[in-house]
């Protein structure tokens, strides 16, 4: 070592590194790297308002909320049902523990995404407006009806009380009646055919030779994997894949610390690689949900007007601003996101 | 098999193929060797052909060296974040001026320091004009506990002085008291010639009461 090595105290002066403030810092490089917000901005009448809740991120769906207080906010019912009406007299009951989100509400298209639990829907007939209910890769689309959907885990069942609905999974739809019920797989790829998550790694039992499938070293993945392979996905280009492990992540991880990061990386790509702004939405309300005060949650804000605003989501673009620059007025985005929804 | 190359690299040893248990405890990974590592040279030739991915892997290579080298510059603080992120922006919109793409690492360095410089003039302006507002590097945070009894008192001098030394004084005799850096690398780093750099130092260490054998 020469004499200049000898007053190397780097290792004395270190600075506390924490994969969530390097994460933090890539995704500020991220956003000053890319072009600015999108202008586009079509007028749409949209009602809604984005609510967050403080500590659990979650909001209790509380009797007959009107459908403007619900838009964009996660219902979970406790240990009672709770009920919502739309304007249009649709009521919406959430059953015990249910957690769903009211994702979309325009005037042609109202959508709910149920991540467990279940719900019921008596839908007002409004021929001209689809609505619609996801619960994992299934899409219940209401002819005009009532109906149940249940999730558990990886399972969807859809009973119908009244009228009928289209179940969709992929290509694939199926009309279900009254007094009918549809049970499958909340996810098209598990029903049909393998997870794809790129780890191409041999793998062998430990106590022998025997190998065993890759498709079962893919099932096998923790989320420190699962995370790494995302993330290499993406820096190889390959951001489907990444969007698919990082979806695959927030399923089977949703309480991972690093839930709200992954959904708002999801988010991104969604919005910046693969031209999908409504998708990035859902992605970046995950985020703020699993982490609505954390490191991320302002670029987390900031890039949902930017979607909206992609989205041509005029009033939820400007909602989304306000409630960014309510929370960060000083934030680096704020410049940008004043402008965002003009 | 596809393979994509890179990956495993993240999850544990690179030098050779060795068994790490990444999936689960009944399941051996071999890990490959490091062969698909790229280089930062075809990592800044790719990004510069568009694959913004390659730029996300060389902030993840050089983040903690360039934040490490903020944090010592600045003596901590809030303001670390900002140099990190100004740097790989410039780098980023300069990349295209780096001559030597193998030496990505050394030019962001300089970039680093040059952020790292205007934060510390804004510093010592503000100290001049606003002492009621000065903030105070917190030495104890800053400086390691395992840290040698007489490498942290220096440490100390160094750094609760840092904003009235002048910028380009602090960043000589961090270059060379804490960094490390020779007299040829503090000129690279700081665009200075080294006599000019010798210069500073020499201000610097006489201000401070280091002898100049210390450095060298």
């Amino acid at each position: 070592m020469s004499e200049e090595r000898d007053l190397d105290r780097r290792r004395y002066i270190e600075p506390p590194l924490s994969s969530v403030r390097l994460e933090r810092n890539w995704g500020a490089i991220e956003a000053r790297t890319r072009p600015s917000f999108a202008r586009a901005a079509r007028s749409v009448a949209v009602v809604g308002l984005v609510v967050s809740a403080a500590a659990a991120a979650v909001l209790f769906f509380v009797a007959d909320e009107p459908s403007d207080r619900l838009v964009g906010t996660t219902l979970s019912a406790s240990n009672e049902e709770a009920s919502a009406s739309l304007e249009d007299g649709t009521r919406i009951i959430a059953e015990s523990f249910a957690r769903l989100e009211m994702t979309d509400e325009r005037r042609d298209e109202v959508r709910f995404a149920l991540e467990g639990g279940a719900a019921r829907f008596d839908v007002a007939h409004r021929p001209e407006r689809l609505f619609a209910v996801e619960a994992g890769d299934v899409e219940v689309r209401v002819v005009g009806t009532a109906f149940r959907v249940a999730r558990e885990g990886d399972s969807v069942s859809v009973e119908v009380t009244r009228g009928a609905v289209d179940v969709r999974r992929g290509a694939t739809v199926v009309r279900v009646r009254v007094g009918e019920q549809w049970e499958g797989s909340a996810h098209e790829r598990t029903a049909a055919q393998p997870v794809e998550i790129p780890v191409e790694i041999p793998v062998v039992e430990q106590a022998g030779t025997q190998e065993v499938s890759a498709r079962t070293a893919r099932e096998r993945l923790g989320p420190d994997e699962l995370f790494a392979s995302a993330r290499s996905l993406r820096q190889e280009g390959d951001a489907r894949g990444a969007a698919r492990a990082y979806s695959l992540f927030l399923r089977r991880h949703p309480n991972d610390a690093r839930a709200s990061l992954v959904a708002l990386e999801l988010g991104r790509l969604r919005m910046d690689v693969l031209g999908d702004p409504r998708g990035a939405i859902r992605a970046l309300r995950v985020s703020l949900r699993a982490d609505s005060a954390g490191p991320f949650a302002a670029d987390v804000r900031a890039r949902l007007v930017e979607a909206y605003a992609s989205a041509g989501d005029r009033e939820n673009c400007v909602r989304a601003r306000d409630a960014y620059l309510a929370r960060h007025p000083g934030g680096r985005h704020a410049a940008d996101v004043r402008s965002a929804c003009e | 098999m596809m393979q994509r190359p890179g990956f495993l690299s993240r999850l544990g040893s690179v030098e050779a193929p060795t068994f790490v248990s990444a999936l689960s405890l009944a399941v051996v990974v071999p890990l490959r060797p490091s062969r698909d590592v790229r280089s930062d040279e075809a990592l800044v030739r790719a990004t510069l052909s568009g694959a913004r991915g390659s730029f996300e892997e060389l902030y993840r290579r050089h983040a903690r060296m360039a934040t490490g080298m903020a944090h010592r510059l600045l003596g901590g603080g809030h303001e670390v974040d900002d140099v990190v992120q100004d740097a790989f922006v410039t780098a980023l919109s300069k990349l295209d001026s780096l001559r030597d793409p193998q030496a990505f690492a050394r030019w962001l360095g300089t970039i680093v320091v040059h952020a790292a410089r205007r934060r510390l003039r804004r510093r010592s302006l503000k100290a001049r004009l606003l002492p009621g507002l000065r903030e105070s590097v917190d030495l104890d945070a800053l400086i390691g506990a395992a840290t040698p009894p007489d490498v942290a008192l220096e440490l100390r001098a160094l750094y609760g002085a840092l904003d009235s030394l002048g910028p380009e004084v602090a960043i000589a005799l961090v270059l060379r008291r804490v960094e490390g850096m020779t007299i040829p690398e503090m000129a690279e780093a700081m665009n200075l010639s080294p006599a000019t750099v010798k210069r500073r130092l020499k201000t610097g260490e006489e201000r401070l009461g280091f002898s100049a054998e210390d450095a060298s």
